[in-house]
């Protein structure tokens, strides 16, 4: 279905994903004494790297998806659909370092459910926050980010089942806003971050034809468009909740486990030609693996 | 959990609910489904997507001009219905439909025109005859002496099997010649145009190419891409004489296969014109739920040009109708005195 270069461009796409989530990962800071969101302060041992906190998410997110893609239909289609993730925060006394890849897996239908399109949506983001502000409660973050994505769309369009779909590769920034607070005796942080690209590279091709007849892929055609920032537009906004849950035994509080309710929008935006605008919203709740 | 401590939860909440609202503003919701909308939309997506401006020379923007002010926001549904049928019926093609829970349009214009060539009961009672060979989905019997196979397929929406190309050669792989009478096949599934004709080729062959549209501008076609057909990998090939009988009721698929059959060296192509179809449709829909086709493909002979009018035949021959009243198919008797 795919074209060899096609999937040499996406599979070069994710592999420098990949390279770079590595070896920045594998960078080690040492300063002084830093506080974690979760609290903690960090002692520094220039012999004991393990010292810095590392939190890791695995989340299983549901939510909806709302596109218009202007080949398949002039409606707009509204669905539903779920991700998995994989989130990693690894705060050492200089920044903090973010990754996170995760799968969305939706279908979406016009008002009068006639027409379908399948979305499948893999991601994966990097980015280096260092701390800008710390006051009162709230710490400030900011810092480059960078994103591979790669999207796929298809269609039952009569005779001719459409195949779109995308790769590419977005640098930009990403600001984190947390703020902790104690309304009675519980604790909560409250965080919100928006990345947002100021270079793109992708390839798009306009469009695939697995047809005319379904199981047929002898008519297969792909016209790429190459394009930057004036062709894509997106961002990403999360918005999380970190609480504790108290364990208890005899009313004795013995541990206290982290976790986490956090929302996710996700916009997408092709220009012309065959313009595509989609949105995706999850929303999940999580527990913190902290190491 | 008190008001005080579910604030955050809440706050968590305003988030998405706002940011629910923001996919709102960003994706623009559809229009409000009233005529004048319904009428804009179907005139844009065919203005984008259509394929045969050019060639059929129909000014999309004139026809715009004309059929607009008949509908207002007070148009009725039926009146709606008959403006947008109107509209549609000026592209001339077998392709386009308008499709509404009190009634279904397409233009006929490619066959109401012209003699029908054809007549079921003369086939069915005289040539196929009682004894008939059923190998679905082809009725088939021996002609001339059982000199000749008679091959009718009547709709290229019946699949073609492996199994039942297997089963004709069989039964008919020693024949002088095979008449494969496919009027009024109106077109079906380009696969079975595939699973029939791998039995005809011995190499890898050429018979068409095609072409998408890929964007709104008039000029916006992929490149041609060939339309090939594979050898089965089946000792059960026929590589005789071959003769496609056709009428004016040919159309789409059919129209296909008339014309990816006559590039074959052994194969005439025998009765009328056929009726076009030279593309693939696309189905969308309107605002109310109604839903419309129309072609955004293109298929063309091999050397890229349009059989969207028809193929016409090798050779021309029509019903007589003195023939007709003694229950004769002079177009089949015709192929028969060729093959003999």
């Amino acid at each position: 279905m795919f074209k060899s270069k096609t999937l040499t461009i996406i599979c070069t796409i994710w592999g420098i994903m990949l390279l770079l989530i590595q070896s920045l990962n594998a960078q080690e800071e040492k300063s002084a004494a830093f506080r974690t969101p979760l609290l903690e302060k960090i002692e520094v041992d220039p012999t004991h790297t393990e010292a810095y906190a590392d939190y890791r998410l695995r989340t299983v997110e549901f939510g909806s998806i709302m596109l218009r893609d202007a080949f398949v239909s002039p409606l707009r289609l509204v669905g539903s659909g779920f991700k998995i993730g994989y989130n990693r925060l690894h705060y050492t006394p200089q920044a903090l370092k973010e990754s996170s890849t995760g799968m969305f897996a939706g279908i979406a239908i016009d008002p009068a459910a006639e027409f379908n399109l399948m979305l499948l949506n893999f991601s994966g983001q990097y980015s280096w926050q260092f701390p800008v502000l710390e006051k009162k409660g709230w710490q400030g973050y900011v810092g480059p980010w960078a994103q591979g994505f790669g999207n796929m769309r298809f269609a039952l369009q009569n005779v001719n089942n459409v195949l779109g779909y995308d790769a590419g590769l977005d640098l930009g920034v990403t600001g984190r806003l947390a703020y902790k607070f104690k309304p009675g005796r519980r604790e909560f942080i409250l965080t919100q971050q928006l990345s947002v690209p100021l270079a793109s590279g992708f390839v798009r091709p306009l469009y695939t034809f697995t047809g005319p007849i379904l199981g047929e892929t002898d008519s297969e055609v792909s016209v790429f468009q190459f394009g930057t920032l004036n062709r894509r537009f997106g961002w990403i906004y999360k918005a999380s909740l970190d609480l504790y849950r108290n364990r208890k035994r005899k009313k004795q509080v013995i541990e206290r486990v982290p976790y986490r309710i956090s929302y996710t929008f996700q916009y997408d935006q092709f220009s012309q030609s065959n313009a595509l605008q989609s949105a995706i919203q999850t929303i999940t709740f999580s527990r913190i693996l902290k190491y | 959990m008190s008001i005080k401590q579910s604030y955050p939860v809440l706050l968590l909440l305003g988030f998405f609910l706002s940011f629910s609202a923001c996919s709102e503003l960003l994706i623009e919701p559809d229009p409000t489904d009233n005529p004048v909308e319904n009428f804009e939309l179907l005139w844009r997506e065919v203005n984008a997507k259509y394929t045969f401006f050019e060639y059929k020379n129909i000014d999309w923007q004139a026809i715009y001009q004309k059929y607009r002010p008949q509908v207002n926001e007070k148009t009725t549904d039926e009146t709606l219905f008959n403006v947008l049928n109107a509209m549609l019926n000026e592209l001339k093609d077998g392709h386009v439909a308008l499709i509404a829970p009190f009634n279904a349009a397409s233009n006929r214009s490619w066959y109401f025109n012209y003699p029908p060539n054809y007549n079921a009961n003369i086939i069915d009672r005289n040539y196929l005859q009682e004894n008939r060979r059923i190998i679905l989905p082809f009725r088939t019997q021996w002609l001339a002496d059982s000199t000749v196979a008679y091959i009718r397929y009547s709709s290229f929406s019946d699949a073609v099997s492996g199994e039942s190309m297997t089963e004709l050669f069989k039964y008919y792989g020693k024949a002088k010649g095979w008449i494969i009478d496919i009027r009024d096949n109106t077109g079906g599934s380009l696969g079975n145009v595939d699973a029939i004709m791998t039995r005809f080729v011995d190499i890898e062959t050429k018979v068409g190419a095609v072409r998408y549209k890929i964007g709104p501008e008039r000029d916006d076609f992929s490149k041609f891409f060939p339309y090939l057909i594979k050898p089965s990998e089946s000792n059960n090939k026929y590589l005789g004489k071959i003769i496609v009988l056709t009428n004016r009721k040919v159309y789409s698929a059919a129209n296909f296969f008339t014309s990816a059959m006559s590039t074959l060296n052994n194969v005439t192509i025998l009765g009328d014109q056929t009726g076009g179809g030279g593309g693939a449709p696309y189905s969308g829909q309107l605002l109310n739920g109604w839903t419309y086709t129309f072609s955004t493909t293109l298929l063309l002979t091999p050397d890229n040009q349009q059989i969207e009018n028809g193929v016409v035949p090798d050779v021309k021959v029509d019903l007589d109708p003195a023939d007709e009243a003694k229950g004769v198919d002079s177009i089949l008797e015709r192929a028969i005195g060729l093959l003999r």
